[in-house]
Parts: C-alpha cells; sequence; structure tokens
C-alpha cells in the first residue's frame, strides 16, 4: 500500500506532543489517515493510544503540533465542531446515554441532511437487535447491545471517520465475531475507520495500516503483510 | 478426568436464585454449588446475568427469591461487608483500588476491613506489623511484591487489575468471586494472569466470570453456562466446548 498522498489525507497529526499535567505522554507524534482507509492502531495499555485519538478529535489539547482535517488546521477548534465536520468518535466504554431509549440515543446522533448515507432506518437494518429494542433504555441493554447503540449513534452523524476505541472489549466471543462482521460492512461503505482494539488477528486481518506506538511514539507503520513478516516487532510490542 | 463431579466439598451454593429488575427477571431459578479448591467459570452472552448472579453472592444486591448457602449456612440478603467478613472475597469488571495510594496501602487496607479476625492465633490482637504481612503475602501471590511501594494509579492495567485480586486475597477468603478479570488486558498480561488464576484453588474456591475462552478453558474445573438470566448447560469444560447449544448462543466459531 503506498503511503498517502497529501491531497487524499482526511485526518492528520503533526509532531503532536500532549501531556497530563507533568506526564508526557504523546512524544512528536504523527499520523495520517485518508479517505476511505482503515487503520488498526496498535500498542500494549497505557502507550498513549486513546490519548492520540483524543488529541486528533480535540477532546484533549496537544502542547505542541497540529492537528489538520482536510488540510485545514483544527489544532484549536472545539471537539463538537471537529466532529461536525466529520468525525465520530465511539470511545471506550461506549458512552451511551443510560437513561435515554435506545431511540432516543440514536436520535441524539441523526444528523439529517440531503442525501445522508445513513439514515435511523438504515442503523436499524444494520443492527436489527436495536430495532427489537427501540423503547429500552440504555442501561438495559447487554454490553453488545450497547455497543451496537454506540456504534450505530456514531454512524447517524454520518460520519467520513469513524473511530472505535476498544469496540470488542468485554464481549462474548459470539458477540465480538458480529461487531467485526459489521465493522467490515462500514469499512467497505468506504467511511474511514480508525481502530484501537488488542484482537492482533482481527485488526491486521480487517486494517489497509498497521500504527504501532510505544510510549507516545511511532515504532512501525505499514501494512498488515509487513508487519507479520516482523514476529519479533510483534512479540516485543503486541505481546504475540 | 471423570465427567462425574464431586460435590463433597461444596463451600459456597444457590438454590432457585432469582433476581428481578421491575418487569425484567435478571437471574431466573439458578442454582450452582462451588468445591473447595474448584475453579469454576460462568460464561454466557453479555446480559445473561452472570454479574448479577455474583452481586447477589458477594452481598451487593439482594435475591428477590431462593437460597444462598455458605458452608452450610445460609446467607442470602446479607449485606456486602457481611458477606466480605463471612469469607466472601470478590473483584469487579471494572478496577476499583485506591489509585492515590500506594499499592502496599491498598492490599493493607483490604486486609484491615475484613476485621473478621480481631486475634491471632495466639490469641493476640492482630497488629499493625501482621496486617503489613498479610497484604505482602497476598502482593507476593499476585506477583506485585516489587511494586509494593508504588502509587497503584501508575501501574499498568494489567497489574491494577492483579493489584484488585491481591486486595480481595489479603481477606484470606474462602471464595473469590472473579468478574472478568482479563477485561481490557493484552495477549501477555492475560497469559500473566492465566497463570495467577490457575494457582488460586490450592487455597479458594474461585467463581470466574470471563469471556476470554483461551483462558477459560486453559483453567475451569467445571462450568455453568447462562443465557437470559437461566442456567443453559453445565459440565466439565470439554462437554461445554462439545455442546451445540452453547456454541449457539456463546461460543460461535470459538471452540
Amino acid at each position: 500500500m503506498p503511503a498517502p498522498t497529501r491531497s487524499s489525507i482526511l485526518l492528520e497529526g503533526r509532531k503532536l506532543d500532549t501531556y497530563y499535567g507533568q506526564s508526557h505522554v504523546l512524544r512528536g507524534i504523527s499520523i495520517a489517515i485518508r479517505s476511505g482507509e482503515t487503520i488498526g492502531l496498535m500498542g500494549r495499555n497505557g502507550m498513549g493510544k486513546t490519548t492520540l485519538i483524543r488529541t486528533l478529535v480535540g477532546l484533549v489539547r496537544a502542547r505542541r503540533g497540529q492537528v489538520l482535517f482536510e488540510g485545514q488546521d483544527v489544532s484549536s477548534t472545539p471537539a463538537f465542531a471537529i466532529a461536525q465536520r466529520g468525525i465520530a468518535y465511539v470511545p471506550e466504554g461506549r458512552g451511551i446515554f443510560a437513561s435515554l431509549s435506545v431511540a432516543e440515543n440514536l436520535a441524539i446522533g441523526e444528523r439529517a441532511a440531503a442525501g445522508a448515507q445513513w439514515t435511523q432506518e438504515r442503523v436499524l437494518h444494520l443492527f436489527p437487535r436495536l430495532a427489537q429494542r427501540l423503547t429500552h433504555r440504555g442501561n438495559q441493554l447487554s454490553g453488545g447491545e450497547q455497543q451496537m447503540l454506540a456504534i450505530g449513534r456514531a454512524l447517524l452523524t454520518n460520519p467520513r471517520l469513524l473511530i472505535l476505541d476498544e469496540a470488542t472489549e468485554g464481549l462474548a466471543p459470539i458477540i465480538r465475531d458480529e461487531i467485526w462482521k459489521i465493522v467490515r460492512l462500514i469499512r467497505d461503505t468506504g467511511i474511514a475507520t480508525l481502530i484501537v482494539d488488542k484482537t492482533v488477528a482481527s485488526v491486521t486481518e480487517i486494517a489497509d495500516r498497521i500504527v504501532i506506538i510505544v510510549k507516545g511514539e511511532v515504532v512501525f507503520e505499514g501494512t498488515p503483510p509487513e508487519l507479520k513478516v516482523q514476529p519479533e516487532l510483534m512479540h516485543r510490542h503486541l505481546g504475540v | 478426568m471423570s465427567d462425574a463431579r464431586d460435590t463433597s466439598r461444596a463451600v459456597l451454593g444457590t438454590e432457585a436464585l432469582s433476581r428481578h429488575f421491575a418487569g425484567l427477571v435478571a437471574v431466573r431459578e439458578v442454582s450452582i454449588s462451588l468445591q473447595q479448591g474448584e475453579l469454576h467459570a460462568v460464561i454466557g452472552p453479555n446480559g445473561a446475568g452472570k454479574t448479577t448472579l455474583v452481586n447477589m453472592l458477594s452481598g451487593e444486591i439482594r435475591p428477590t427469591a431462593g437460597r444462598i448457602e455458605l458452608e452450610g449456612r445460609q446467607v442470602a440478603g446479607e449485606p456486602a461487608w457481611r458477606m466480605t467478613r463471612l469469607g466472601v472475597g470478590r473483584s469487579f469488571q471494572r478496577t476499583n483500588i485506591f489509585a492515590s495510594l500506594s499499592v502496599l496501602e491498598n492490599a493493607r487496607l483490604a486486609a484491615q476491613a475484613v476485621g473478621r479476625v480481631r486475634r491471632n492465633a495466639s490469641g493476640r490482637p492482630w497488629c499493625e506489623v501482621e496486617l503489613v504481612d498479610r497484604a505482602l503475602a497476598a502482593l507476593d501471590r499476585v506477583g506485585l511484591s516489587e511494586v509494593a511501594p508504588r502509587i497503584a494509579g501508575t501501574l499498568s492495567h494489567g497489574e491494577q487489575r492483579q493489584l484488585e485480586i491481591a486486595m480481595a486475597l489479603a481477606g484470606e477468603p474462602k471464595v473469590l468471586l472473579l468478574d472478568e478479570p482479563l477485561a481490557g488486558m493484552g495477549p501477555e498480561e492475560s497469559q500473566r494472569m492465566t497463570a495467577l488464576l490457575a494457582g488460586l484453588t490450592r487455597k479458594h474456591a474461585v467463581l470466574l466470570i470471563e469471556h476470554d475462552m483461551d483462558c477459560v478453558f486453559a483453567v475451569a474445573d467445571w462450568m455453568t453456562v447462562m443465557a437470559e438470566g437461566a442456567v443453559i448447560a453445565e459440565g466439565r469444560p470439554d462437554a461445554i466446548r462439545a455442546n451445540t447449544a452453547v456454541q449457539d448462543a456463546y461460543l460461535g466459531g470459538h471452540v
């Protein structure tokens, strides 16, 4: 897979340094995600994956470096405004509204636009389980259903980039398979996806490119086949 | 191993245990038993009622109906602090530690909180040194002795999960209830935790809820499968793996 060309890049982080207080989490990290591409962001716990995502979407401000969306500097743009440009973020822990119904959770995400690709009808077709539980509150759903609701709500914003942080964590094996199947379907619609997940086999199967970070720095960037021929690197940085 | 199960060493058992939340039946007439020296895994789809079952066993919530027996004593409805003192330790799906305290302080507080043993074998009151000894012994069992002085919030995710188990062990429980101890772990951390779990049954009856099937099938002596609040199968791991109803409801291709 060729390196992203400048014109096709959707979201880019350039030499980002992010801190939590004195703790220096991201150390000059750069990443580029182009339209329609699926990136697997990997690395052990505590290496900065979620901080990188939070920096890219504006929830945490980098102390140094730039975030660009379609070439425009959004480093100081509020998170909601970055989201409105077409980024949907499904955080670890799902972040659904526990006291609202499934229908209400979906309505909050819905961004009506003429010719919108994702409508509530299409989301419910993708997740028939949600269609059966429209009146149930968020906290009455199983973990798998909550994850489906979080992804469905994100799709209703009609994003150009979908970010999934540990979307299969804590789910039963059969539900994990279902989530991966849905992620593949979403990828095939042309939405760019940034996936953080510990299931190495699944991520390398679905991703166009893999980025591995260690202590806030990129230590590998390449295609899944390029990663798989480096078992020592996989063992050292992913523990497999 | 024989398919027959020796049930003569039951430590904790339930009989027709149920819990309703408004109109929802979260746990429906579940009867299980934990044997001394046995690791009993409870698996099932999300929403099957596994955590509600553990919450009843640990006294976090009261059952709507049914019995819980701990060493032959009826304990259903006892509050969590009482269940802890009676010898039921637990860990949670989400890590529950004191992030701003040291690793040792976390374990020592857990040893102190049990409060059940007020005197040692010689009849003397427990003193600080003995609490620290118990805390250190628990940390040693989970492999965290070397990081005892560190602030708990600075540990890796895997180490924090190990600390939570050490906190349960520091109370010297007869029964350990572990709710998804591998949640959020990477491959190496998972392997380390699996090895730790395998060693726990020497001193405790262990009930394990876990979605990591590599771990479950490596450590379980007996398995119960729940779906929609009820038990749909139980047996030895090989029998569960071969059970088509379990494959359809839960395992999928992961057999």
